[in-house]
């Protein structure tokens, strides 16, 4: 059962935009989502950081071609806690049309 | 540093939905398989059909070569992994598939074996290549369909 409860960790809009990144595939790339989000490395670490040290993200790196390469992936308790807050997010949305 | 924020509008909690909207499709995008990756194993796999089919020993090993360095290079290149599916469903379309290129190389063998002809392992090649290029196009709009 889906319970819709707001998450304070997640709502903050660059975090927010790494688990909408993140929740319809299985991992992406650290660099991608610096892209998207258009922030520097610093700064998309700090935000992964918090996801991680709250449960909801992790990190896997991998050596492709000699290169070091970071992908980001969201756990099973992050999944959850992005549902719940997306239905919060719609349930707000639905009562103000009431 | 916590956001310890627990209320908010209707108008951020809409702006919230567009943005998530905006960016899970962003993902999906990325997450199209290539046409090459389809076309690619096509043929590696129509070939192997072949191959296998007409008894060209000799050059088994260019299909067994050529599939995995397709795999490891599209995997080298891609900044996204998709989902995969786990459903019941595509367990016994991926044992109809494995099914039907045996069936298909044992039918190349018979052809072969019976008349004398390579035609028979040719065809089956060709319909293996066909099979599989269809299921990459299936695949990849099965992916485009996820995107609103």
């Amino acid at each position: 059962m889906n319970i819709a409860q707001f998450d304070s960790i997640i709502h903050a809009p660059n975090r927010l935009q790494i688990c909408s990144l993140l929740v319809p595939i299985e991992d992406a790339e650290f660099k991608l989502i610096r892209d998207q989000l258009g922030v520097s490395d610093s700064v998309l670490s700090k935000h992964v950081k918090q996801l991680e040290d709250a449960g909801y993200v992790k990190q896997r790196k991998e050596k492709v071609n000699g290169r070091q390469r970071t992908w980001l992936y969201l756990t099973e308790a992050g999944r959850i806690a992005f549902e719940r807050h997306v239905a919060e997010l719609m349930r707000i949305v639905q009562v103000s049309n009431l | 540093m916590k956001n310890n924020r627990t209320k908010i509008n209707s108008k951020e909690a809409k702006s919230a939905i567009e943005s998530i909207k905006k960016f899970e499709n962003y993902s999906l995008q990325h997450a199209i398989p290539s046409p090459w990756l389809g076309i690619a194993m096509s043929i590696v796999v129509g070939l192997l059909v072949f191959l296998i089919g007409s008894g060209l020993r000799d050059y088994y090993f260019v299909p067994i070569i050529a599939l995995p360095l397709i795999i490891a290079m599209y995997r080298s290149k891609m900044k996204v992994s998709p989902r995969a599916s786990t459903s019941k469903n595509t367990l016994i379309v991926l044992v109809g598939l494995i099914g039907l290129m045996l069936g298909l190389i044992f039918a190349g063998i018979v052809v072969r074996s019976f008349y004398g002809t390579m035609n028979g392992p040719i065809v089956c090649g060709l319909i293996a290549t066909f099979t599989i290029y269809w299921i990459s196009i299936f695949e990849r709009n099965e992916h485009k369909n996820k995107i609103d």
